[in-house]
């Protein structure tokens, strides 16, 4: 299963890093997602994955056996990251819109130069 | 006594800090209150001058600390005694000379500031004990000169002499910064008193090599000797005043400080000698000879500085007792006659306008004064009684005689190089006071009356020391003898005197300057020579040579640069990703035995197989449609997909906000849309080939890696820590959000922090563009509205 | 739009959201749920409202600017950092209160759930600010 798992990380990556070396502007956002979301999932990966095991201590127990839940510390690494990517997303598009409204264009390569209107 | 005196060094660099607004208030007269704190430094060493004790030198400690355990702590002995002196006394009358001497120019504040603050960190350099604080003033003091050479920075010849200054003595301050360290490393302290006093010498490490060509080389550029003197000639663009400190007794002897400082623990070894000796020859030699062949007086006394310089090195290289003791009484002479010439020459420029020593004559009835100090500090130049500069010439006469082995070729380059000084000097007085029948007479910008007396009391004191010196030598003894203790661990009674008796060294010294008058004689034939010799040396032109290396170097800078900053998003990314690659291809294969085989892979559910395949094609749709609605679709489909996962696997709490942020996200980006463009082709065909093989690549590397990193095993997870203590210490059952808002809630904190920046970056982005919209809408509802009210 | 029905259901989803959204935040603690969750949760109701009814009415109701709620919710967090300072710990050490109160038996109050509260209002307000600013350029105002 989680070979599977990496497989699809390995293709999230993939579809990630072409989309991110397009010249489209549009292209490298959705690139960007991506990418973002496949890293979260190597985080996840990482962790070292368990089938089932909410990372929950039961009413009226003190602690909870760390065998068997499933690792809680990438988890809320993980939904920080998500959170953030969510607000970096929404700042990229934002410069986008902006972007192509003053320059016109959404070819990555007219933006060559800083000084560029 | 000592703590006024670390007192007013203090003060100088508050002095130079607050010059500009002083001089706003105190305008003309900025110098002459500033004069105040070098006077008082002199005095006071001259106090500890005459108290110091024949074989004692002491630390004063200061409570300033640069670095930890390293205070500032000022040396005094014999040595740093006889800089000091010079530094301070000749500061004071720089500080003088150039309250009026700049009277005309622009930025004057700076101009102070960047004298002071070479000042004392030149008293710094000199006093410090440490050798790392002495590095930083050494650099300290190439930074100020930098910006006094440049002062005039109009002009684009002062800005190159001191970019040329600047590079040469960074790159000795750079040697000199290694070999400090490097010494420090081996002698276990980088105090001076801690190397003195355990009589540590460094000349059988094997690495002596290494740091005494480090050394020579920091001395050497700082000191302006052959093949790096040129830069000495090119700051005469400076103004006068600087040229006269900088160049005459302080800055340019700063590497023969560092040379006679280091001494007792890096000298007296072969290579010392013969290094020493062989760059002091050549550069005495050939300071002097170009010195004839010179027009402009500043010019002539920047390459007799030069020679000087190269006497000096030459007398440490010697390495004995009276060689040290002849450069040491050489320093003073040289800074006391050079920094009176300078002045002069500056007093010169002011009256006349030129300092073209050919087309001026017959100054000495309209400047007597001048020209009798001009007499005085030429003389001791030539080195004829009863100045100093005749005690300092016999002496290193006497010094490089005692060489049997080597002096046939010291003396006859010495001698040599003495007449042609000779020369220089009657010249010089020649060419600018007597007169000449057959030459209209100099009309003067200012009378000598006019000139004010802070500018004359320079080269008057310092000439009318050179002649009290010269005359009772017997003061210098005491001073000379204890630098001379610590610099060669010898106990050595010093005894100085004009005269001594009917010698060798006399015998030589008659020689040199009958030889010195028949130059100047034949000084026509002699300098067309010099002249044609000079245009034949400018084929290797030192100073233009530089400059096209460091404008080549430049220039290949820039090229490179372009080419690796080509400014395509696309190509960086490339470039790092492949490069990443590499890594780590790199490192999966060091770690040939991955045990991707050993573990057996899970049991494969159907469901979530569906989910994979789902999501998978979801991604894949993303990349090749054409529609931006159905991408951003397939996005969200492959992050719920994601967010699926996360559950199967018991994140429930990274399920759901999954879930959300992909569906406020997808919202956002579809309010977005249809303001975007379409998608486009933009790339050919082979061009996404290329992409497409990269990042395929990059994802079979990047699946290896994650299965390698999920048999990662760490000794000891933290995430057991978590689930023992959330509730117990944290009162919490859900882990997660335990650790998010206690554990780690610093982390959190940032978060939001950083949240709110991008949600302020987005109304910042569309502020304006709001503000025009609402301004229109008003705008348009009120013509909409006055028809109504006509109505 | 006048569309009575979805503009019922709209009003209704808002209150319904909101309602979640305060339970996720206070059952947080201890089951799944949470600041992070609560807040998009009522940013998704605000979000549907705004679509419906336009950026204008989500202003009305939030009554102050977007931007000041993200300032309360990071005061909050900040409080929450300070408060522990008074007891003589170290800065966002939780501080717990346990007290017996009437009517609602055993009670833990604590630091942690001012700073989650915090995290509620911070995120709500960047995505309504968000929201709010991009509908604003789009002229999505009415």
């Amino acid at each position: 299963m989680e070979h599977l798992i990496a497989i699809f990380i390995g293709l999230l990556y993939a579809c990630g890093v072409y989309l991110v070396l397009r010249r489209s502007i549009v292209k490298v956002i959705l690139g960007i997602f991506l990418l973002s979301n496949a890293t979260n999932l190597i985080i996840f990966m990482a962790g070292g994955i368990k089938r089932g095991g909410v990372a929950i201590i039961e009413e009226g127990a003190e602690v909870a056996d760390p065998s068997l839940i499933s690792d809680p510390l990438p988890q809320a690494l993980i939904l920080t990251a998500i959170v953030i990517s969510l607000g970096m997303s929404a700042y990229i598009l934002a410069l986008k819109y902006r972007y192509f409204d003053v320059t016109g264009t959404h070819d990555l390569d007219q933006l060559k130069n800083t000084d560029q209107r | 006594m000592g703590n006024i005196l670390t007192i007013l060094v203090a003060l100088i660099f508050v002095a130079a800090i607050f010059t500009p607004f002083l001089y706003g208030v105190w305008r003309q007269k900025t110098g002459l209150y500033l004069s105040f704190i070098p006077l008082l430094i002199f005095i006071c060493l001259l106090v500890e001058a005459l108290h110091l004790a024949p074989h004692e030198g002491f630390i004063l400690d200061t409570p300033i600390v640069f670095l930890p355990g390293m205070n500032l702590a000022f040396r005094i002995d014999g040595l740093t005694l006889i800089f000091g002196l010079l530094i301070s006394g000749i500061g004071f009358l720089i500080l003088l000379y150039s309250a009026k001497y700049m009277a005309k120019y622009e930025r004057q504040g700076h101009f102070y500031t960047y004298l002071m603050f070479f000042m004392g960190s030149m008293i710094g350099m000199v006093f410090s004990d440490n050798l790392i604080i002495m590095f930083m003033f050494w650099e300290i003091t190439s930074v100020a000169s930098f910006f006094l050479i440049g002062f005039d920075h109009h002009r684009e010849k002062s800005r190159q002499a001191a970019l040329q200054a600047l590079l040469i003595t960074g790159f000795g301050g750079l040697s000199l910064l290694f070999a400090v360290i490097l010494i420090g490393n081996i002698c276990g302290s980088y105090n001076v008193s801690d190397l003195l006093r355990q009589h540590i010498h460094v000349g059988n490490h094997p690495h002596y090599y290494l740091i005494l060509t480090l050394i020579i080389l920091a001395a050497i550029t700082k000191s302006a000797q052959f093949p790096f003197h040129f830069w000495l000639p090119g700051a005469m663009e400076a103004p006068t005043p600087v040229s006269a400190y900088l160049h005459s007794a302080t800055m340019v002897n700063a590497g023969v400080f560092l040379l006679m400082r280091l001494y007792p623990v890096m000298g007296g070894t072969v290579f010392w000698k013969y290094s020493l000796m062989i760059t002091g020859c050549i550069t005495m030699f050939l300071g002097a000879f170009f010195a004839l062949g010179q027009r402009d007086l500043k010019r002539i006394l920047a390459f007799t500085t030069i020679s000087a310089l190269g006497t000096m090195v030459l007398l440490v290289g010697i390495d004995t007792t009276d060689s040290l003791k002849a450069a040491l009484v050489f320093f003073i002479v040289h800074g006391l006659y050079k920094g009176g010439l300078f002045m002069v020459a500056g007093i010169v420029e002011k009256t006349t306008g030129t300092r073209d020593i050919y087309a001026l004559h017959g100054l000495f009835r309209s400047l007597p004064i001048t020209a009798i100090v001009t007499l005085l500090a030429l003389v001791s130049m030539a080195g004829l009684p009863p100045m100093l500069g005749f005690i300092g010439k016999e002496l290193i006469y006497e010094a490089k005689m005692q060489l049997p082995d080597v002096s046939w070729l010291i003396l006859p380059l010495s001698v040599g190089a003495n007449i042609m000084l000779v020369a220089v000097a009657i010249n010089i007085y020649y060419q600018l006071f007597t007169k000449k029948k057959d030459r209209e007479d100099i009309v003067l910008h200012y009378k000598e009356r006019e000139i004010p007396f802070t500018m004359l009391l320079g080269p008057v004191v310092l000439a009318i020391s050179g002649v009290l010196l010269g005359l009772y030598p017997q003061m210098l003894n005491a001073l000379v003898s204890n630098a001379l203790y610590f610099m060669g661990n010898i106990v050595y009674d010093t005894k100085l005197s004009l005269w001594h008796g009917y010698n060798d060294v006399l015998r030589v010294s008659i020689f040199t300057v009958l030889s010195g008058i028949l130059i100047f004689i034949l000084r026509k034939p002699v300098t067309k020579l010099i002249v044609k010799m000079i245009v034949w040396f400018d084929i290797y032109h030192l100073p233009t040579l530089f400059t096209n290396s460091i404008n080549n170097y430049l220039k290949g800078a820039a090229r490179s640069t372009n080419r690796i900053q080509h400014g395509y998003h696309r190509y960086y990314l490339l470039t790092f990703f492949l490069v990443v690659m590499a890594l780590v291809a790199l490192q999966l294969f060091r770690m040939k035995n991955m045990e991707i085989t050993d573990t057996a892979p899970g049991p494969v559910k159907l469901h979530v197989l569906m989910l994979l395949i789902v999501s998978s094609l979801a991604v894949v749709y993303t990349v090749f449609t054409k529609s931006r609605l159905a991408a951003i679709i397939a996005l969200g489909v492959s992050g719920y997909g994601i967010a699926m996962l996360y559950l199967y696997y018991g994140a429930v709490d990274l399920a759901i906000t999954q879930f959300l942020a992909e569906t406020v996200l997808m919202v956002i980006f579809v309010l977005v849309i249809y303001y975007l463009p379409e998608f486009a082709i933009l790339s050919n065909k082979k061009t996404r080939l290329r992409d497409g093989i990269i990042s395929l690549g990059i994802g079979v590397f990047v699946t290896l890696v994650v299965l390698e990193a999920r048999f990662l095993q760490l000794n000891e997870p933290i995430s057991g820590f978590f689930a023992e203590n959330a509730y117990t210490m944290a009162h919490g059952g859900n882990i997660v959000n335990v650790i998010l808002v206690d554990f780690r809630a610093l982390d959190t904190m940032g978060e939001i922090a950083v949240l709110t920046l991008a949600a302020t970056g987005v109304y910042s982005l569309f502020r304006f563009q709001i503000k025009t919209i609402k301004k229109l809408k008003r705008r348009g509802s009120q013509e909409l509205t006055e028809p109504d009210s006509n109505n | 739009m006048n569309n009575v029905i979805l503009e019922k259901t709209t009003r209704l989803f808002l209150k319904v959201m909101a309602i979640i959204s305060l339970y996720l935040l206070f059952r947080g603690h201890n089951s799944p749920g949470g600041g992070f969750i609560g807040g998009i949760v009522l940013a998704t109701g605000f979000i549907f409202y705004g679509i419906v009814f336009g950026s204008n009415e989500i202003k009305k109701i939030i009554r102050f600017n977007s931007r000041t709620w993200m300032g309360i919710g990071l005061s909050l967090v900040i409080l929450a950092a300070v408060i522990p300072l008074f007891f003589g710990e170290e800065p966002l050490t939780g501080i717990w209160y346990e007290g017996l109160w009437p009517l609602l038996g055993t009670v833990h109050l604590g630091t942690p759930l001012i700073f989650d509260t915090g995290i509620y209002v911070g995120v709500a307000g960047l995505i309504l600010s968000v929201i709010i600013t991009i509908m604003e350029v789009l002229e999505w105002n009415t």
